[in-house]
Parts: structure tokens; sequence; C-alpha cells
């Protein structure tokens, strides 16, 4: 769509599958793009039917051997500051006929580097079994706390936790997208994106699975892990991001001096520093006034939308009430067509994340590492003949 | 005996030479790119950096790293000599203090520049403030704000004490020359000194006693920065051994810094009765020694990295030394490890023109193994980033470029305004020299 | 006008030993209240004077040990009393996690207070004594030793106390008024 294309939420969230931002690229399969010396990147001169365009070249697994696919939508040339000249346009290409596929197309390497925004590399595999998959009958032990020098700190009350299911996750970045929307989280643009300083707080990792039946991936979305033994909150040398009494790991904007060394030492790697003042742009009407502006040089993070938890929790107050379960959505729960996303109180009998967290398929991101996640994960599952 | 000390003061009480001058403007110049650079990040904000996710911290904390690590040994070299009273502390001591106080001067910049909000910087600070909240007393870096501060209060106070009674004889000597103006500012920052032997003999205890404790201080104060990286989660940065690791690989660096600056400012003042060939003997196969022991230790680690620690740190580990970050790795053993063993030859250590080469070169060697550590650290994690690289920008090589002139003015200055080596030791020297003489 | 009672009577000496002989023949002689100055340390002369250091390292092991106390209680106090925090489900008083700032605190105390120390032991500073007004005293910044009899002393008499100094091996002897 012309409209969406002058949408940055949408420009600058990575496509599924190459997680290309800010334009397009021909996609090749990894043995072709080899055999035509392409790196990822290369720029390409493409022709067809005497009409030429250049393009960034892109691999992709499962793209088929001596093919390429020439994504439509980008290349525009009036589609306001944020759409127009991004990419290329695949249109130039495209028989009159209006076909979907056309043979005889010509590759040719030109040897310069396109100017391309890659947020994944192309080829991703999950050496830390950050996805494991399960055969049917198969599942893991309960998640275990791990050992501790300290004693347990007791959370009595409330405890917010989110469970992922892998398996029902397609990949399509709309949680990622709500998250944005919801928490005023900025577009950072092309090119602060290319040099690694993209601002979204929920990213959704991709993991190439080939397997016998033919190419596959998992994704994995990643939040904020809110660890109990959060790594991020002992670095920080003023008390700017610590844990609540519902063991949030809550993150104090006000108080953040911007050491940046709470990032380092999170493994998850779900923290996201302000380079710059996003604030101007962000200070619109559009912008969700339960959430805060964020200025230069602090850091942030998924929240839990912990403006919708207080705001649940002052409703019940007024009706004198306890919370009932699910009556707290997060953004990316609520954005999420496979309903992959649970949230709740870990510590209320029966919610829906207690059963999901106790379901022999859960499974804590780098639980060996000790941080006690609240955000798990329920395993994906695959048929016995393959992987 | 008189005669021996003379050159030193000549030194500095002599108006400046075309040389220094030309030294101490582009010292100044380089200062002054350092402000520009402190102005635009202050203005613009970190985005001016190379930095990104996850490489959040970049030449900020290499060049901290390094600084520290400059300090670390020149003082622990000064420190060393004093408590072992060797006969080369006459002649090294004072500029080793003076190398290290410039050194901690030029790192205090970055724990406060490294900020997202500089200006805010107190609040790692325990004072009792409006919102009625502490630092975080667990945070390696508020271990490091007090690292930092101690080392710069002992280094500066340490350095000072020593000079109290060198201060007292430009005192008398400008006096003597009839510049009341100048001796009056020298005493007055000789508190009064009258060289009473009850106070020569508790000035001595409290210089040796505080010689004694810079050792533990400095140690302390490498070893924090390390453990900034060693208490994180990264497989590479996450490992006991680094800080020991940090303070055997910096020893180069404030020693081939500490041999340069010798090799300089003998030839320089012309004292090169005082800081003799012995002397430039013994320093230059110390370096090459440090460097020996530089080299054990990353022979350890490479042996540690490659067969003995958990797969997430091995895989780590060759990314940093034998993947995309091999050249700063191998870089940093090549010029600080090996290119010191050149000074195991007579004929090359004691000429100048290898000596200062080769010091700085270590020193330089000592930042790539930083880099190595801080960006090449991140080339693996836990998960599969992408991680795109860090590349640093004209504000950041500005902040460094500055900083080293920073370091270079102040010793400029040092070397123009005080005795760049200690006189009374000197005589001290002397003294105990004629007594075995006699004995003879 | 009357002439002003003498502060004390100083002897300059070109060699250290013989500062040293001087000290002990004072000492032998009674004088009490001696001062020696000299361009570098003399551990005899000092031992001669029976200077002590100790009271130097005892004031930086109790400075180091209060600094280092002080540290760790501040630490204790604040993050377990006044604003108890749950930092990363440690416990308040997360102490292994407080030693390294209290190890440095205390080493940093016992250094600052083993120089100044030092300096209020030797009751410095103090830009203003009346030895600086002896003949040629700039020197004992330099080369030469000066042994100083302050009037002070009860027995002190100026005439015994110059003829005392020039059965001494002094290449110049001479009173220290206060100008």
């Amino acid at each position: 769509m012309r409209e969406d294309a002058q949408n940055a939420w949408l420009q600058e969230l990575p496509r599924p599958l190459t997680g290309l931002a800010w334009g397009n690229a021909a996609l090749f399969d990894p043995q072709t793009a080899a055999a035509l010396r392409l790196a990822p990147g290369d720029e390409v001169e493409l022709t067809l039917g005497g009409r030429s365009v250049l393009a960034a070249s892109w691999p992709v697994a499962g793209q088929a051997p001596g093919c390429v696919t020439l994504p439509l939508g980008s290349g525009r040339q009036a589609a306001g500051a944020v759409g127009t000249g991004r990419g290329f346009d695949a249109n130039l290409l495209r028989p009159s006929d209006g076909a979907w596929t056309a043979p005889g197309l010509i590759v040719r390497r030109t040897g310069a580097r396109a100017d391309l925004v890659a947020t994944a590399a192309p080829h991703r595999v999950d050496e830390a079994g950050a996805v494991p998959r399960l055969r049917p009958g198969e599942g893991f032990a309960p998640i275990a706390r791990g050992a501790s020098l300290h004693p347990d700190w007791p959370y009595e009350g409330r405890a917010w936790g989110m469970a992922i299911d892998v398996d029902a996750c397609i990949g399509c970045n709309a949680c990622a997208l709500a998250c944005q929307a919801e928490n005023n989280v900025p577009v950072v643009g092309p090119q602060e994106l290319a040099r690694g300083r993209g601002m979204h707080w929920l990213r959704v990792d991709r993991y190439d699975q080939p397997s016998a039946a033919g190419p596959a991936a998992s994704f994995q979305p990643v939040p904020c892990m809110q660890c109990e033994k959060a790594p991020c909150e002992p670095v920080c040398p003023v008390n700017a991001t610590v844990h609540d009494n519902e063991g949030l790991n809550v993150m104090v904007h006000a108080r953040c001096v911007g050491t940046r060394t709470c990032s380092n030492n999170c493994p998850y790697k779900v923290r996201r520093f302000n380079w710059n003042d996003h604030r101007p742009a962000l200070d619109t009407p559009r912008r969700n006034p339960e959430v805060p502006l964020r200025p230069r040089g602090v850091m942030e993070k998924c929240t839990y939308c912990s403006h919708r938890i207080a705001a649940a929790r002052t409703q019940a107050k007024i009706e004198g009430r306890a919370l009932r379960d699910g009556e707290v959505e997060t953004a990316c729960q609520r954005a999420c067509p496979t309903q992959a996303i649970t949230f709740g109180d870990l510590n209320a009998a029966g919610s829906a994340v207690a059963a999901k967290r106790h379901d022999a398929r859960s499974y804590a991101l780098l639980g060996d590492l000790g941080t006690r996640p609240r955000t798990t994960y329920l395993a994906q599952r695959v048929p016995r003949d393959t992987a | 005996m008189s005669v021996s000390t003379t050159p030193v003061v000549a030194a500095a009480l002599r108006p400046g030479a075309w040389g220094f001058r030309l030294g101490l403007l582009l010292a100044l110049a380089g200062v002054a790119v350092l402000a520009a650079a402190v102005a635009a990040l202050l203005v613009l904000g970190i985005g001016i950096w190379g930095n990104n996710m996850p490489h959040v911290w970049g030449f900020d904390l290499i060049a901290y790293a390094w600084w520290i690590g400059i300090a670390n040994a020149a003082s622990l070299f000064a420190a060393v000599l004093v408590l072992r009273r060797h006969g080369l502390r006459t002649a090294v001591n004072r500029f080793a203090e003076a190398v290290a106080l410039a050194a901690v001067l030029a790192a205090a910049l970055y724990p406060i520049l490294h900020l997202g909000r500089p200006w805010l910087f107190h609040w790692t600070i325990a004072y009792p403030a409006t919102t009625g909240l502490w630092p975080q007393f667990g945070s390696p870096l508020v271990w490091d704000f007090w690292g930092i501060m101690a080392h710069v209060i002992v280094t500066a106070l340490f350095w000072y004490v020593g000079l109290i009674p060198d201060l007292a004889t430009l005192r008398d000597r400008a006096a003597m020359q009839g510049r009341l103006g100048l001796a009056r500012a020298y005493g007055l920052f000789a508190l009064g000194w009258r060289g009473s032997v009850v106070h020569w003999h508790r000035h001595q205890a409290a210089y040796r006693l505080v010689a004694a404790l810079v050792l533990p201080l400095l140690l302390s104060a490498q070893t924090v920065v390390a453990l900034e990286f060693a208490t994180t989660l990264v497989p590479a940065w996450h490992q006991a051994r680094l800080p020991v690791h940090m303070v055997v690989t910096g020893l180069p660096s404030g020693l081939g810094v500490v041999l340069a600056m010798a090799a300089v400012l003998r030839h320089a003042l012309s004292i090169e009765r005082i800081i003799d060939a012995g002397d430039m003997d013994v320093l230059a196969r110390l370096l090459a020694c440090a460097a020996l022991a530089s080299g054990a230790s990353y022979a350890h680690e490479i042996l540690t990295g490659m067969v003995f620690e958990d797969s997430a740190t091995r895989a780590a580990f060759t990314a940093r030394a034998f993947g995309a970050g091999a050249p700063a790795y191998w870089g940093a053993i090549l010029l600080s490890v090996l290119l010191p063993q050149l000074l195991w030859r007579r004929a090359l250590r004691l000429r100048a023109e290898v000596v200062i080469p080769v010091g700085l070169l270590a020193a330089a060697g000592v930042w790539l193994d930083r880099w190595s550590l801080v960006v090449g650290g991140l080339l693996r994690e836990h998960l599969p980033a992408h991680a795109v690289a860090y590349v640093p920008s004209p504000a950041e090589w500005a902040l460094l470029v500055g900083s080293a002139a920073l370091f270079g003015a102040v010793l400029l200055l040092f070397g123009r305004a005080i005795p760049v080596v200690a006189m009374f030791e000197i005589r001290h020297e002397e003294s105990l020299e004629d007594v075995a003489e006699e004995e003879r | 006008m009357s002439r002003p009672r003498p502060c004390g009577a100083i002897a300059e000496f070109t060699e250290a030993e013989a500062l040293v002989a001087a000290i002990r023949a004072a000492r032998a002689a009674g004088w009490s209240a001696l001062e020696a100055h000299a361009p570098h340390p003399v551990p005899d002369a000092a031992v001669a004077l029976g200077a002590k250091a100790a009271p130097v390292a005892w004031i930086a092991v109790g400075a180091g040990i209060a600094g280092a106390a002080i540290a760790y209680g501040t630490a204790w106090y604040l993050s377990v009393y006044d604003y108890p925090l749950n930092v990363g489900g440690r416990p308040p008083n997360a102490w292994p996690a407080f030693l390294p700032a209290a190890y440095i605190v205390g080493v940093l105390w016992a250094a600052v207070a083993a120089l100044l120390g030092m300096l209020w032991l030797n009751g410095l500073p103090r830009l203003h004594h009346p030895v600086f007004f002896a003949r040629g005293f700039h020197r004992a910044s330099q080369d030469r030793y000066f042994l100083f009899l302050m009037a002070e002393d009860p027995r002190f008499q100026p005439a015994s106390a110059l003829a005392f100094l020039r059965g001494l091996d002094a290449v110049r002897v001479s009173e220290v008024r206060a100008a």
C-alpha cells in the first residue's frame, strides 16, 4: 500500500524472513548467490526483457535455486520523506501482462555494495539452544530455580510473568509493532538502524531450521525477560534499574545516568539506549500519554506494559475486587494473531500463565545462566519424522 | 656534592627552550582538540560516537582501561623502587610518579564523559539527595568510583609529599638568586619545610608506608576496571583470571612510557649524569621482563580459552583471538610482548632512537589489547546477535588524541616547573656513597 | 633599646657525619631542646635525636580501619535501613559486593592519613620559623647540615650555647634571632 510506504513504523520493522528494513532486496537462494559470488548486500544489476534495475542481493534459505524473488512495493518515487527511494522498484521488470513470474533474468554483479539495512544475519543457526524442538511425547523437566549464594527474595503478592509459545509464533512481528506504538518507542531511521541503534523493545529472532522436509525457520519473540536475578540491576551504580514488589524489573528513566553497563550485562540484549534525543519526533498527539518519553542518554526497555498493570490495579481497587486473570493484557499479547503470548500472575492459582509455565514444553531462555527469567517459552513441536 | 643537582634545578628554573615551547604548543593544541571534543559531546550527546548495541562501550572504556594501566604500572614501578630502596629511584622515581599522575588525570576524564548524561555523574556519589536515593553500592562502577578517586588522591599526595623537600630547595635557590616572588610561590607549596632531621624521619616513614599502600591500591584500581568486565555475563569477559591478566598485560604500557620519557628527558634537559646509561639499561631490561610476564599471561589465556573453558567462552575466545578480532589480539602481542624483547640486546637498549619507539609502541600494543577485550570480546555472545561492527567516529579519535595531549601537556609543565628527579634522593645516595668510599 | 633574647644558637656543618657526632655530643652534654637540619634524610641523626616514626604507622592503621568500617557501614545502613531496594534479587545487605569499595576506601584513608598525619606530627605547614633567619640557613636545603640549640632549653644561655657549639667541628656558629 502506498499509505504503508509512508509509515515509518512499518519501514523500520524487520521483514520476518530476511531481517531487512527500510527497503527491499533481490532474494537469492544461498547456493545461487554463492555461485554468482554474491556476498549479502552486494549490488546487482537485474535485466529482464531489455529493462534493468539496480538492487541489493540477499540470500534466503528456502528460495528456489536458480530463481530470484523481487519484492514489490519499494523504490517509490513519491511517497513522502519516509517512503521515497527506499529499495528498488521491482515493477520496472514486471512483464506488462502482470505475470508473477518471468524467465530469462540476467544478473550482473556491479562490484558495489548496496545501501541495505539489515537487522539480522542472513543465516542464523541456533547454537545456544534458544529454540529447542520437541518430538511427540517429549518434554522438559520443570524450570529449576538454580543455585544462588544469596537467599531467595520472596514474592508473596503478585508475580507477573509471561509465557511465549514458540510453536504458535509465525514471526509476523505484529508484537514488535504493537509494542512500538504502545510505548512511544522511537523510529531511528535507516542510517541509525544500519549502525545497530534500533530501539525496538521487542524483537523477533529467526533461526533457520533446515530438515529433510525442506527449509524452515523458528521465530522467537524476545522482550525483556524480567529476570528475578536480573544481571542488569546489580551493575547499575545509581539504582536506575531495580525490582518492584511484584517482581517487575523496572527501569527508572529519570534516575539513569547512561553508563550502559546494564546492557553489557544483559545476556538477552533487550535493553536499548537513547543515543540521540528522539523526543521531538515523538511528542505529537499520536503518542501514548500513559508512557513517558525518554530523554537522550538513558536506557529503556520492555516494562511488561507496566502502565497497563497500574491502570488495571487502580480499576480493581476502585471496584473493590481482586484482579482477574487476563485482565492485564500487554500490547504485544493483544496484537498477536495466534495468541502465542500469555501474560498474568504466576502466583495466582489457576492463572493461564501459571498453567503454561508448568507445561511440559516450558523452558527458560539461557536458563543455565541463573537469571531466573519471568518470561519463559513453550518449545516448538515437530512431527516425529522431521528434524 | 651540590654540583650534581644543579642541572635539575637549572632545568626547573631556566626560561623555556624552543623545543619545550614547540612541544607545549603542540600539546596545548591537542588540549584544544580535547575541549572541542568534550564540548561537542556535551551538546550533541554520545550519538556522535560510533557505539551501538551491543557495543555500548568503545573508545571510552578502552582509553580508560589503557590510561589506568599506564598509571598503574608507572606508580607500581615507583613504589617498588622506594620500598626496595633501589638506586634507580633517585633517577626515575619522580617522573614515574608524574607519568602516573598525568595518566590518572587523562583516565579520570572517561568515567564521566562516557556517561549518557555526564552532568549527573555525581549520582554515583553517596550524598543526601532530595530524592532520598543512594548509589547502588554493589555496582562495580561504584567500586570504580572509589578506585579512581583513591588512585587520583593517593597518587597526587604521594607525589606531592615526595616533592616537598625539593620545593624547599627551589625556594631557597630562588631566594638566593633574588627572585623573591618565585621563592614565595615555591615556599608556599614547600609548607615551610626546614629539613629537620626528625621531620625527615617521619617523612621517610610515611613515604615508604604509602609506597607500600600504593601496591594494593594500584592492584585494586586496575582490578576494579577489570571487574567491570569480569562481573558481567559476557562469555569472553566473565573470567576470574581477567583482573590479573589486565594488571600484568598493563605493565609494558606504564614501563614503556616511563622508559621513553626517561630517554627524552635525559637528552632534553641534559641530565645524562643523573639518569645515566646504567639507569636506562635497568629500565629497558625491566620493560623486556614485563613484556615476558605479559607474554606468559597471554599464553595462559590462550591455553585456558582454547582448552579449559566452557563452550560459550571457548567460542567467544576463538572469535576474539582467531576470528574477526585476530588483528587486534595478535597486534597487541606483537607490540607489547615480542617487540620489547629487542631490548635484551645491550647495543639496542642504550640507543634513544630504539628505546623511545619501542617504549611507546609497547604502550600502543596494550591499547590494542584493551580494544581486543572491549570490542573483540563482544564478537560472540550467548545469543547469535546481529552485531554491527563498532567503528570509532572522528569525535572519539579527537577525544583520544586530546587525552594524550593533556597527558603530554601535564608532563611538559611538570618538567618545566619542578625538579624532574628527586634532588634530596640524589644527595642522600651520594652521601651514602661517600661513607662507603671512606669505609673502603 | 635592649637586645631581644635570641631564639637559639646554630652550628653549620659540611658533612652529615659531623652533624651526627655533634648531636651525640650535645645529648651527652645534656642539651634537651635541640633540632637538626639536613638536606636529605640522615637516619643516624634521627636515631641520635630519639625520633620515632611509629605514630605515623599507627595513624595509618587506625584511619584505614575506620575508613573501611565507615565505607562498609554506610553501604550497609543506607541499603538495609534507609532505602532498601530489591536489586537483582540480592538481599539488601549484599555483603560480597560491599567489600571491594570498603577495601579501597580503607586503603585510601590509610594512605591519606599517613601523609597528612606526618605533616601534622611535623607541625607543618609552618611557613614562619626562627631558624630561617639563621645565617646561611638556605643551604640547609642544599648541601649544609645544621644543629640548632633552642632557647626553650631551661639551661640555655646564649654564651654557653655558643661556646658549646664552637667546640664542635662546625664551619660557622651563630646566634639565631627572630627578625
